[in-house]
């Protein structure tokens, strides 16, 4: 099944070539204007660290978080108020596999092509440009936080989504939860240079394993007993946001009326 | 002219109507919509909060540039940039056969049609923040501000410029969603200064794509600090305002209805 929902989304990826050729340079395009942005604050700040980055940390920074952004975003809470709008949510009821693991395997198969299509181009270019900048990290750790991180994303779109079932229209509130989002996962700027208050809060939340963990692991931030702390935080949020996502999924298929179809 | 007015203001009326449907979910979306262009600032603050600043700019100047390029995109989005998003919509729906039926200028019903509630709050966001900006900064000379506000003019002829490409682009090249995202980057290149980005990147936002005139320039202009690429990038803009209508024209004459 996932080879060919892969075949799929590559055959779609090909037939809209405009589509694909934005996919190659996005990624490139919003990498650069970082680079541009922390060059400059660098500059003017005499080179001292910036929440513990050093220049060329936080450009790799902004390298990983166009790359973990590409391999884990999805869209499920779009896609199920589309589906539970229009009331075509019903066919998901009558195939033999339940929507919420087609999702799974659906965005790890989108995933994967946007790791061909729009993480290489990006990998490619800093290889050829930014050579200086690279920094051997703790590869292997930074995968497996990846998956860690694959995971809490496919959860928060899933309880997210799942909402519709109740509220119908969830675009706005989705949007704004994804700013909050943004912000404590790390995605917007390293977690270090928020004021104390905000860090406290924002490490306790689970959205940090979303982007500013994997980074940190493979800059080599923690030592093996912070590494293990951090591991087993993951595993308890992940088994919570599991059984919360899970119940509500439960209660939204006893909901569903097959309402505008 | 008083018609066209007239015609403009009941699909904007009628927009409004039918987000008024989800009450509460129009309020939030106002809320959000608000929240979503304060996020720059945001992280601008953050990093001054963090740093020495960027490019010798103090906050306050960059808060300020931020917060016209937001007023900008509240003039442009509600009432004329609804034609990128609506592109994509009534290509896949077929609908735009019925603009096309339409006894006005197309172009014009297109943009009627095309109005986007929820984003007038970029509109008020916009006018409080260079507001708050401005009176942060202390006095400048009126002849300065109302330079300013008519750079602002020109920043706005840009935005229709680029919504006339783009929307001639997704008719020609149809499913392009991800082109939304180039556009929020291409913002994202107007909302620091200039001075940061080198001569090649700098002048290619200048005179190719000149976001810096929607931003960057008018906080130059209040300060009185004129110089001769502004001059080119006004230039440059209404070369684009008129080129992007006769493309946009020109591609929709080769629009074969597809989609529904």
């Amino acid at each position: 099944m996932f080879i060919d929902l892969f075949k799929i989304h590559l055959k779609n990826a090909l037939a809209y070539r405009a589509q694909f050729l934005f996919s190659l340079f996005l990624s490139p395009f919003r990498f650069l204007v970082m680079y541009f942005i922390w060059t400059a604050v660098f500059a003017n700040n005499g080179g001292a660290l910036i929440g513990n980055y050093d220049l060329n940390q936080l450009i790799f920074y902004s390298i990983f978080i166009t790359f973990i952004y590409a391999v884990t975003w999805n869209d499920i809470p779009r896609d199920i108020e589309i589906l539970i709008r229009k009331g075509d949510f019903v066919q998901y009821l009558l195939k033999p596999i339940q929507y919420t693991y087609y999702v799974f395997i659906d965005i790890v198969a989108k995933r994967f092509l946007a790791l061909i299509i729009e993480v290489l181009p990006l990998l490619i270019i800093f290889a050829l440009f930014f050579k200086s900048y690279f920094i051997v990290g703790n590869i292997l750790l930074f995968l497996i936080s990846m998956i860690f991180a694959f995971l809490f994303n496919y959860l928060f779109g899933m309880g997210v989504g799942l909402l519709a079932f109740w509220f119908v229209k969830i675009r706005t509130f989705y949007w704004a939860v994804s700013i909050f989002k943004d912000f404590s996962s790390g995605n917007a700027l390293p977690l270090t240079l928020f004021p104390p208050l905000l860090f406290s809060v924002f490490n306790f939340l689970p959205f940090k394993f979303m982007s500013f963990i994997p980074i940190q692991i493979y800059l080599n931030k923690y030592n093996n007993m912070e590494l293990l702390s951090l591991l087993w935080q993951a595993l308890i949020w992940l088994i919570l946001l599991t059984i919360l996502v899970y119940f509500v999924w439960i209660r939204a298929q006893k909901r569903y009326c097959g309402e505008g179809t | 002219m008083i018609n066209a007015i007239k015609m403009w203001g009941s699909f904007i009326k009628n927009a409004i109507l039918q987000r008024m449907a989800y009450r509460t979910e129009f309020a939030i979306s106002l809320i959000t919509m608000s929240l979503i262009e304060l996020v720059g600032p945001i992280i601008t603050a953050l990093i001054y909060y963090s740093t020495e600043g960027i490019a010798g700019w103090s906050f306050n100047q960059i808060f300020l540039l931020q917060s016209i390029l937001i007023l900008i995109k509240g003039i442009s989005f509600p009432f004329f940039y609804g034609i990128v998003w609506n592109s994509n919509i009534t290509l896949q729906k077929g609908e735009f056969d019925l603009i096309l039926i339409k006894p006005r200028n197309t172009l014009f019903t297109f943009i009627c049609s095309s109005f986007d509630s929820e984003d007038v709050a970029k509109l008020f966001t916009g006018i409080i923040l260079v507001t708050i900006a401005i009176y942060r900064l202390g006095t400048f000379p009126i002849f300065n501000i109302l330079l300013m506000l008519l750079s602002i003019v020109v920043g706005v002829g840009f935005m229709f410029a680029s919504a006339l490409f783009f929307s001639a682009f997704i008719f020609k090249f149809i499913q392009t969603w991800r082109l939304y995202e180039l556009i929020d980057i291409i913002f994202l290149y107007g909302s620091y200064p200039k001075k940061i980005y080198g001569s090649i990147v700098g002048n290619f936002f200048t005179f190719g794509i000149p976001i810096f005139i929607a931003g960057y320039y008018p906080v130059e202009i209040l300060y009185g600090n004129y110089s001769w690429s502004i001059l080119y990038g006004v230039i440059s803009v209404i070369f684009l305002v008129a080129l992007g209508i006769f493309t946009w024209f020109r591609v929709i004459k080769n629009y074969a209805s597809a989609g529904g």
